[in-house]
């Protein structure tokens, strides 16, 4: 082989190496997920009894006496908003039609499971979800 | 004599170049970080924002309804299948027409779309090797800054690549320009844009995409989510398969028979 020819076809496979050794960094840069990192301080004097919505945080919090459970409020079916219809307490999913009872079980509709809790801590007045 | 796929292909053309210019203003306004708050201002409180939205939104439906057509036809007319080359660029530009359609409808940002996104995440992230994909459209931050960078400068550049690479040129011919404007303007005084439903607005019922219809309707009947993806992917494997199969034919019925079928599902509930 000639030199001219060996160097044209070693300069050929140059961009298709450099596009397979980036391949690798471009994938792992691309699919890079930022874990969520919501935190929220809540006085317990905010929080009424029953179910308080937190729109901005996409939570529901339930407060029955001294007992308080958060509510992720995304419905566990397909990940839509829910909202809490305080007439029949329940709360209802606006894309399938799924239904939760206001302890988080699940009624009907396509979601399978109940809705998922958030955990969360109380530091002396207020309530630290996240 | 012209054939209706060249016409079918001229106008969607026509439609594409319509839609991409009128959605080159709306994004000195759009805010990802603000989505409804923004659209809202597009709409009501600059000038000519309602009209440019509109016409962007009603060309880019029409883009899709011909471009579907120009598939049919290709696909029941059984004209010569063009080069293997151009017939997978035009795959995936239906895919990018397909892309941005929805990354459109999200970028609006009321519940409606929120709801879109939320569907489309879980339906990744319940789907095997697709979950891998998801940190490419979920953004922790700005909810909608992904999609947003999809919908202005990775999609419309598969998008052109792929109508580049299929016919050769990206401009459609004058009298196809005049009749994509002519059509989304007609639709834009005939017809109305659909209501935008506030973020804390209480609804019954929300609905996404209209061509996403038939996958929501298989979510309610309580079908996997991986086997409505199957569903939703099948004809564009279909399609991927189409130039390198001899009898072509049984690939033409089996698309046309699902297109039946998801127009069906879609109607039915």
């Amino acid at each position: 082989m000639k030199r001219r020819d060996f160097l044209s076809r070693t300069l050929a496979i140059v961009p298709w190496a450099a596009g397979a050794a980036l391949a690798w960094p471009a994938g792992r840069f691309l699919l890079f997920g930022e874990p969520e990192r919501n935190r929220l301080s809540i006085p317990l004097t905010q929080l009424r009894a029953g179910i308080t919505p937190i729109p901005a945080a996409r939570l529901f919090i339930r407060r029955e006496g001294d007992a308080i459970t958060v509510f992720d409020a995304h419905c566990t079916h397909m990940g839509c908003l829910l909202h809490y219809d305080t007439e029949h307490r329940v709360f209802a999913c606006p894309c399938h039609h799924s239904r939760f009872a206001a302890d988080g079980t699940r009624l009907r509709g396509p979601a399978r499971r109940n809705l998922d809790t958030i955990p969360y801590r109380l530091t002396g007045t207020t309530l630290v979800i996240g | 004599m012209r054939t209706f796929r060249h016409i079918t292909a001229q106008l969607a053309l026509g439609l594409f170049a319509v839609s991409l210019l009128s959605g080159l203003l709306p994004v000195f306004v759009y805010h990802p970080s603000d989505p409804y708050a923004s659209v809202q201002k597009l709409t009501f409180l600059v000038p000519w924002g309602s009209f440019f939205r509109q016409l962007h939104y009603f060309s880019s439906e029409l883009f899709l309804l011909v471009l579907l057509l120009h598939i049919v036809l290709e696909i029941s007319r059984r004209y010569p299948v063009p080069s293997r080359t151009s017939w997978l660029y035009s795959v995936l530009a239906t895919l990018a027409v397909i892309g941005l359609m929805f990354t459109g409808f999200v970028l609006k940002g009321d519940q409606s779309a929120d709801a879109a996104a939320q569907v489309a995440l879980h339906l990744m992230e319940e789907t095997p090797l697709l979950d891998r994909l998801v940190p490419l459209i979920k953004e922790t931050e700005v909810f909608t800054w992904k999609f947003f960078v999809w919908h202005g400068f990775y999609l419309p550049f598969l998008l052109i690549l792929g109508i580049w690479k299929h016919i050769g040129r990206i401009t459609p011919r004058r009298v196809y320009w005049a009749m994509g404007l002519g059509l989304s303007a007609l639709s834009l005084l005939l017809l109305p844009l659909p209501a935008d439903i506030a973020p804390h607005e209480t609804i019954d019922h929300l609905k996404g995409p209209w061509f996403f219809q038939g996958a929501e309707n298989l979510l309610q009947l309580s079908l996997a989510p991986w086997l409505v993806n199957v569903v939703m992917f099948l004809p564009f494997a279909l399609l991927f398969l189409y130039p390198f199969v001899r009898r072509t034919r049984w690939i033409g019925i089996a698309l046309l028979l699902w297109l039946i079928g998801y127009t069906a599902v879609s109607l039915a509930v």
